[in-house]
């Protein structure tokens, strides 16, 4: 019993921690509103640069690669599932199934945005 | 019960993610020999008893991919691996023969019960940790620029329970996992392939049924927790841009589901897609 509750403690402890991570890779929450056509006006290939993009949507899961190219993510959920979802294996368990909106950015190696993508993705 | 299951989980997770050098050393020479040494010294190469092993494991569960063939195939893993000059090599038991290479570095191995008794070696002549080594089984006649999750199951259960070509941890309890189980139909087994070229995106299909892969799926994402000394271990160091993890435990998609690739250089209009 008191194992069980020390393992109740853990993840809940785990989980609140990784929240405030979680929330600061969403960026600024702008996400959540977007539509193809506002990101298509926002997103110009060949011309918007990584900071122009960092300062209207705030910060991103950045995935960085050895050809200088970059792919930044933004999610939205709404769900409490994007409060665990950075914990791992907890936060992959409790957002299996979740909806979120999703967010990708290509960034060539001149820091200018190459294409992206904004669809709704159900968590593994 | 239901915490019960998550924390197993949670203990395999942790027991199987963690990359670590498993593939085995180098075999000495026998002594009082003169060999004509044409290899490079500490080579990438891997016993042929494995993949005859994958040969075996193969044939066992061919009903996941009835029309595929088995290959196996060599991806850049080191910085500044490059295929110039590259030579394979099936060597041992009074055996040297030159194994054919294809465009993608695609190879098959003949079929040599006694080779592999008598401990021969899969080599190549360029430095060990060079190449990712991976099992390939692929149906023929796919749409371009997809695969089938079929075979991609495939590959992972050749691969566990057979080759072993992948470097992770292979520790006491994955083996013990592997002997009595299948890893690659756990969830929390992470299964990480590689594409053709740098990935833009990956989507499932089935029918009318699409979904892409989430962020956490894609570039190694899911590891990005782990130390960067971590990554040196792991086979897709330099590679991250084409690594995608299909839900191959999944069950809701069918063997004939098609995962799809958009990759970087891909040209796309306007870029917003659903």
């Amino acid at each position: 019993m008191k194992t069980t509750h020390l393992m109740l403690s853990c993840i809940v402890s785990s989980a609140l921690c990784a929240a405030l991570a979680g929330c600061a890779a969403d960026g600024n929450g702008e996400v959540a509103a977007l539509t193809q056509q506002r990101a298509a006006s926002l997103l110009v290939a060949g011309r918007t640069t990584r900071d122009e993009v960092r300062g209207r949507l705030g910060e991103a899961l950045v995935s960085r690669f050895p050809s200088g190219q970059e792919v930044w993510f933004y999610q939205y959920a709404d769900s409490p599932a994007r409060f665990v979802r950075y914990v791992p294996v907890v936060g992959r368990m409790t957002a299996s199934g979740t909806q979120v909106k999703e967010l990708k950015i290509l960034f060539g190696a001149d820091g200018r945005v190459k294409k992206f993508k904004l669809q709704e993705i159900r968590l593994q | 019960m239901h915490l019960s299951r998550i924390l197993r989980q949670a203990a395999t997770l942790a027991a199987l993610c963690a990359p670590a050098w498993a593939l085995c050393a180098p075999q000495q020479a026998p002594a009082a020999q003169v060999v004509v040494v044409q290899a490079t010294l500490d080579a990438d190469e891997v016993p042929y008893a494995r993949f005859m092993k994958g040969m075996a494991v193969f044939e066992q569960n061919r009903q996941l991919a009835p029309a595929a063939t088995l290959r196996f195939r060599l991806y850049p893993r080191a910085r500044d691996a490059s295929f110039d000059g590259l030579v394979l090599t099936l060597a041992g038991g009074g055996h040297d023969m030159r194994i054919e290479l294809d465009a993608h570095q695609g190879f098959t191995l003949p079929n040599l019960p006694e080779l592999a008794r008598a401990g021969a070696l899969v080599m190549t002549n360029k430095k060990s940790g060079s190449y990712a080594w991976r099992v390939d089984i692929r149906t023929p006649g796919l749409p371009p620029n997809t695969r089938r999750l079929g075979d991609l199951r495939l590959e992972c259960k050749v691969d566990m329970k057979g080759a072993e070509l992948r470097r992770i941890v292979r520790n006491p309890s994955l083996a013990a996992l592997s002997a009595v189980d299948d890893p690659c139909t756990y969830r929390s087994f992470e299964n990480p392939f590689f594409a053709e070229r740098p990935l833009f995106n990956v989507t499932l299909v089935w029918g009318t049924r699409r979904e892409s892969l989430a962020a956490e799926w894609l570039y190694a994402n899911s590891a990005r927790h782990l130390p960067e000394a971590v990554y040196a271990l792991a086979d897709w160091r330099y590679t991250r841009d084409r690594q995608y993890v299909p839900p191959i435990a999944d069950r809701s998609w069918p063997d004939d589901t098609l995962v799809e690739f958009e990759y970087m250089d891909d040209e796309t209009d306007a870029g917003a897609q659903r």
